[in-house]
């Protein structure tokens, strides 16, 4: 019994995942103990609450067996266009409304993919491709290219709206955004979605084998929209956290995001032919990734090697991935043959 | 069913074609907007006045527009037209991309127009096209563009090793003089931003011994929130950093976001390129000490200035010494930062820095 519950453990993926990450943080504060403090946590923390939001999001749809290089621009479409209307509105009034604008943006463009994809038949590669350039273009084109820093009052506030502060021995304050609640707010939603509800179920089993799922009677259709609609809603959401925590609408910011996003769902462990993954992996590949692209500096790497790292932690990561999912697959097929 | 489906979005398809038709045809006159001659003539005396009026067609190509940098710049173009009575205008792609920058070139070189002003995306990319401008007689003229070979002239804002001395005297008049201090770059590749890092930091290096340089031309990639996380993870290596010196309008106010988040306002300086529609709010706060820049609009008159000057065959006067008459360029240098050997007296630069220290002074450059 003990045997196999160690032996279950060392199958998973996050298993391996979180000593690399532990190893990584070891390293990192041997080379600079300045990283081994709270407020370096906190500073981490901070600075992947909206990759984690959008991995997330991300990690359901790659789980569905799907792929949507269109979330950054959701979340940019959503975050601008909020912004604009109630900026032109001279709106003064709480932050929820933000929210919830923010949300049907992401919400209409996640709907637009999964039609096209369920309806047309095109891979969702192909369709989120081109839903992607039509919301930029349209974005650019007909809502604005020129930067809001004049937030209104409600995101300004919100901005300076701390969880807890931490000082350091220097006098340095490092402080956790309210904006975090908003992360585990979507992580615990997502949980009890893909965990306990037929929905959940049905969106792993789609991603595991599409025909099956269908004559197990599962509705593949309704399914695949309902992911990405969901998903869009949790990239619009990323959008205006991203708007709130820079207090700043930059129409162009989160441009090409969605690549490092892929890869931070892809490290954690979720396949890209889909029906494998878990929102603990997912989180731990963007604390990965985040701690990767905050510590460099720390450590010493020069500027030109920075972009050189990062891409070899991403191929090491995914590959320890891609390596568990080959060794199962192996001892399935023994099983299989003896 | 299926065939219903395939019917409904090739209508839509069809119909949003048409509608991006309509909206781009409507939105071509409406970008060319500026004062049209009527305009102009309704003031022939003012017109008659300038040194530079004529009835010359000079249309400004930027890198992007719909954004505050070139607003503002439009706003002197149409300036210049009601003082001189030339017709101008400002064209540029609505996303900074150089092939589409090139197309608008090419449409101008179709309209034969009188003189073609020019920020360009890539001076590389573009200079088949401006060639083929020049060959068909059109007058030329860059900025933001040392390298540009096929132009009449490329007029500088400023000089951008002096810039970047200029910057980094103001670090070190927020610095005291002493303590450890950081540089950032957009991209290590980018050749404005590292001449203005390097005059810096060579000023500080000369001038200011109590400066230390702890790491430099770190990237922020243009975005403010890799530049807030960049001064984030320097205080935690240098906790006693002072200073903050940047280069991308994104950057100081990034890092003035991080300096005010940490509670070290007054305690660390941040200084850097940027403009108040971008960081109002920090140097409101004195998370930002100040901001450096130049004015697009003086910017845009100079280069039209020029392309006036070339048109009406008064190309001796220009030269070292010349006074355009806009504030800035009263006493336009050879640019020395070429790296042209061709006909190297084409490359001008003015002195144009602004730098804004305060709140009173920003409501000067509404840009």
């Amino acid at each position: 019994m003990e045997k196999s519950k160690w032996k279950r453990l060392t199958e998973k993926n996050e298993f391996y995942l979180f000593f690399t990450v532990v190893a990584l943080i070891v390293i990192i504060s041997v080379i600079n103990p300045a990283f081994a403090t709270v407020s370096s946590v906190i500073d981490i923390l901070r600075a992947g609450i909206e990759l984690a939001i959008f991995a997330i999001g991300m990690f359901m749809i790659i789980v569905l067996g799907g792929i949507d290089v269109s979330c950054a621009s959701i979340g940019m479409f959503a975050m601008f266009t909020t912004t604009k209307i109630f900026y032109e509105a001279g709106y003064t009034g709480p932050l929820f409304p933000f929210y919830l604008v923010a949300a049907l943006f992401g919400l209409m463009w996640g709907l637009a993919n999964g039609v096209i994809i369920t309806s047309l038949k095109i891979p969702p590669m192909i369709a989120t491709l081109a839903t992607n350039g039509i919301m930029t273009g349209l974005l650019l084109f007909f809502i604005g290219s020129r930067e809001i820093s004049d937030v209104p009052h409600a995101i300004r506030v919100e901005n300076k709206n701390f969880l807890l502060t931490v000082t350091n021995e220097y006098g340095i304050s490092s402080s956790l955004p309210a904006t975090f609640l908003v992360l585990v707010g979507i992580v615990v939603v997502v949980y009890l979605l893909m965990r306990f509800t037929m929905l959940g179920r049905n969106i792993y089993a789609v991603g595991g084998d599409e025909t099956s799922a269908a004559r197990a009677g599962i509705n593949v259709k309704f399914t695949k929209i309902f992911t990405y609609a969901f998903a869009g809603i949790i990239f619009g959401i990323g959008g205006m956290v991203h708007t709130i925590m820079m207090a700043n609408s930059n129409p162009v910011d989160l441009t090409g995001n969605e690549m490092i996003t892929i890869a931070a769902v892809v490290i954690g462990g979720a396949r890209l032919t889909g029906g494998h993954g878990s929102i603990f992996g997912t989180l731990l590949g963007v604390f990965l990734v985040t701690i990767i692209n905050n510590s460099l500096i720390l450590i010493g790497i020069p500027s030109f090697w920075q972009r050189f790292v990062t891409g070899l932690v991403i191929v090491v990561g995914a590959s320890i991935s891609a390596y568990q999912a080959l060794r199962t697959q192996k001892q399935m097929n023994i099983e299989i043959a003896g | 069913m299926k065939k219903v489906l395939t019917l409904v979005v090739c209508v839509m398809l069809v119909s949003c074609i048409v509608v991006f038709a309509a909206c781009s045809n409507s939105a071509a006159p409406a970008a060319d907007t500026t004062t049209e001659a009527p305009a102009a003539a309704e003031e022939p005396a003012a017109a008659g006045a300038s040194e530079y009026a004529g009835d010359y067609e000079i249309t400004t190509v930027v890198k992007l527009i719909g954004i505050g940098w070139f607003d503002r710049m439009e706003e002197g173009l149409k300036e210049f037209a009601d003082e001189t009575g030339n017709t101008t205008s400002m064209l540029g792609p609505p996303q900074a991309d150089a092939a589409l920058q090139n197309q608008i070139l090419e449409d101008l070189i179709a309209q034969q127009v009188d003189a073609i002003s020019v920020v360009p995306f890539s001076p590389e990319a573009c200079e088949p096209v401006l060639k083929k401008a020049m060959d068909a007689g059109i007058v030329v003229i860059g900025h933001e563009a040392d390298n540009l070979v096929n132009c009449d002239y490329d007029i500088e804002a400023f000089n951008n090793y002096a810039y970047g001395q200029d910057l980094g005297a103001l670090l070190a008049e927020a610095m005291g003089g002493e303590g450890k201090y950081i540089t950032t770059v957009g991209s290590v590749t980018s050749k404005s931003q590292n001449q203005w890092e390097e005059g810096g930091v060579d000023y500080n290096a000369e001038n200011n011994p109590g400066m230390e340089l702890v790491e430099r031309k770190l990237e922020t990639q243009d975005e403010q929130k890799k530049a807030q996380e960049i001064m984030v993870e320097m205080l935690k290596k240098y906790p006693d950093l002072k200073g903050f010196q940047g280069a991308t309008s994104q950057d100081a106010p990034g890092a003035a976001q991080a300096v005010e988040d940490a509670g070290l306002i007054g305690k660390v300086f941040v200084v850097g390129t940027t403009m108040p529609s971008i960081s109002s709010k920090y140097l409101e706060n004195g998370s930002l000490y100040a901001m450096a820049c130049w004015d697009p609009a003086q910017a845009g008159k100079a280069m039209d200035a020029l392309a006036v000057l070339c048109l009406d065959g008064r190309r001796d006067e220009i030269g070292p010494g010349l006074a355009l008459g806009y504030e800035g360029y009263n006493d336009i240098q050879l640019n020395e930062m070429t790296e042209v050997t061709e006909n190297p007296e084409r490359y001008l630069e003015g002195s144009a820095m602004i730098v804004i220290k305060n709140v009173e002074e920003m409501a000067q450059y509404p840009f």
